[in-house]
């Protein structure tokens, strides 16, 4: 017994290897994975059965999108989301207000432009409503 | 392992040595465990993919998470070619294969009727009698007067005189009958609108197709209602449930295997006429929006029900849900009536997880009657116009 404990007493270069790699993984992998769960760091912008173009929402900024009726105009707020004009009669898209959530759509349907809120990590993998 | 850790203030010099070497491995090892975990989890992540494309007259969002890319890619654009079809055959009033429906039933002769849309319309009428005729998918001449077909935003009610003049002969889902692929009408004011089941019954679809092609993990959403098989990776699809009176979400739910979650609510469409809102669920009893919730939400393995479900309960209200619920077999429902209480049944309560923001609402919880609730005791013709 006595043996086996003196053998045992060294910890090898490989283990301090390991032990190095393991704190470099760990928050590589929770940066990749849980930074800021839920918060919407980008948007996605569908228009018209365009390729989607991704915008950032760190700064306020509006963006310009045309579509099958005619020009969205998507303002982006703190980090919030909506449509502020819009080329459509009903202007559901306006009233549905700010979105925030990742995961949450807005979208209207007359001028066919779709909004998807982005995270790196959703809270959420779908909104009901 | 507790040995040694007991041993740590032993004063016996060897035996805090190799409490202290094999503490550093048992460390090395959780660590490793840990990185290794994180790292699987940052992996699958690459392997959920996402598609998106308007189809069925909304925006539709398709998530796989599957090792196998090209899989995924292939199973959903075959399954947008499929929505793209269905919403063209189904489409309540552009000219196709319902709207073609339609004028053959008003005509009282049999017809045989398109593959497209028999067993949807079949599955249609049979939900309509167990909703008592809350769910009625021939009222497309109602909805029509409304100005809720079409993407015009409607300017004002219709008049008083024609609501009672489409009421007076309203018809009702039995006044189709159908035998075999054959299929005639009897009420020459028929007008199939399947705008309450189609998109369930769809989305549904789309999901045992994915199933069929061997994708075990995959989340639909046509425009706020999701179904879903399997999981997302590390948990299941976690869903938020959109506050009905508010911006944000109100309450989060997980989908277990095959699940759907559908809600019904008068925020989706409306239009305000001299200070009066009206939304685009109308009532089949008296021709008006329904005006006893705010919105209801269905949880249920079969995506129609929980569509289908979800429009007749909001109608039914508060106090006149849980027949309806009872004979269509739904017992996962969350209803939210006009001061803001949410009402929900037992089992709907231990799957809802509602948000910070709304834990001061009022709840009720409100038993649904038993699953064996008989036909019988359902008074028909109290409701509806079967």
């Amino acid at each position: 017994m006595n043996r086996n404990f003196t053998g045992s007493l060294e910890i090898k270069i490989g283990d301090w290897l390991i032990i190095l790699c393991c704190l470099l993984l760990i928050p590589l992998a929770w940066v990749m994975t849980t930074h800021q769960p839920g918060a919407t760091t980008a948007i996605e912008i569908t228009a018209d059965d365009k390729t989607p173009v991704i915008y950032s929402v760190t700064n306020n900024h509006s963006v310009n999108v045309t579509g099958e009726l005619g020009q969205s105009v998507i303002e982006i707020r703190d980090g919030k989301v909506r449509f502020s004009d819009s080329p459509c009669n009903s202007k559901v898209c306006i009233l549905s207000g700010w979105h925030q959530h990742s995961g949450d759509h807005i979208v209207c349907l007359p001028n066919k432009v779709g909004i998807t809120l982005l995270s790196q990590n959703d809270r959420f993998d779908g909104i009901n409503f | 392992m507790m040995f040694y850790i007991s041993s740590w203030n032993t004063p016996c010099n060897n035996i805090q040595l190799f409490a202290r070497f094999d503490l550093m491995r048992w460390l090395a090892t959780l660590l490793l465990a840990i990185a290794l975990a994180a790292t699987l989890t940052a992996c699958d992540r690459q392997n959920l993919h996402r598609y998106q494309s308007f189809a069925f007259g909304t925006l539709i969002e398709i998530k796989i998470r599957n090792s196998d890319s090209s899989l995924a890619d292939q199973a959903s654009a075959r399954l947008f070619n499929d929505f793209d079809s269905m919403h063209k055959d189904w489409h309540a009033w552009e000219a196709g294969k319902l709207t073609q429906t339609s004028d053959l039933l008003v005509k009282a002769e049999w017809f045989t009727a398109d593959d497209s849309v028999l067993e949807l319309i079949k599955l249609a009428q049979q939900y309509s009698q167990l909703s008592n005729g809350l769910f009625n998918p021939v009222i497309g001449k109602l909805i029509h007067a409304w100005g809720f077909q079409g993407a015009e935003q409607p300017e004002m009610p219709p008049s008083q005189e024609k609501i009672d003049k489409l009421l007076a002969d309203l018809p009702g889902a039995n006044d189709i009958e159908i035998d075999g692929s054959m299929m005639r009408g009897h009420n020459d004011q028929i007008s199939l609108d399947l705008g309450a089941i189609a998109k369930g019954y769809a989305v549904a679809a789309g999901i045992q197709k994915l199933r069929a092609k061997g994708i075990q993990n995959a989340l639909i959403n046509a425009g706020g209602d999701l179904c879903g098989i399997g999981s997302q990776g590390e948990r299941n699809w976690r869903i938020g449930i959109r506050n009905p009176s508010a911006e944000g979400i109100m309450a989060s739910i997980e989908l277990n295997n095959d699940e759907c979650v559908f809600t019904s609510g008068d925020y989706e469409r409306f239009f305000s006429h001299d200070g009066k809102r009206y939304h685009h669920i109308i009532d089949p009893r008296n021709g008006y929006p329904a005006d006893k919730a705010v919105s209801v939400t269905v949880l249920h393995n079969n995506g129609a029900i929980a569509d289908a479900a979800s429009t007749a309960l909001f109608i039914a209200g508060p106090n006149g849900w849980q027949e309806i619920a009872a004979k269509m077999g739904v017992s996962d429902i969350m209803m939210i009536d006009r001061q803001g209480r949410i009402i929900m049944t037992p089992s709907m309560q231990k799957r809802i997880k509602l948000e910070a923001s709304d834990s001061n609402r009022a709840v009720l919880i409100r038993e649904p009657l038993p699953a064996d609730f008989s036909a019988g005791s359902s008074r028909p013709g109290k409701r509806g116009h079967e």
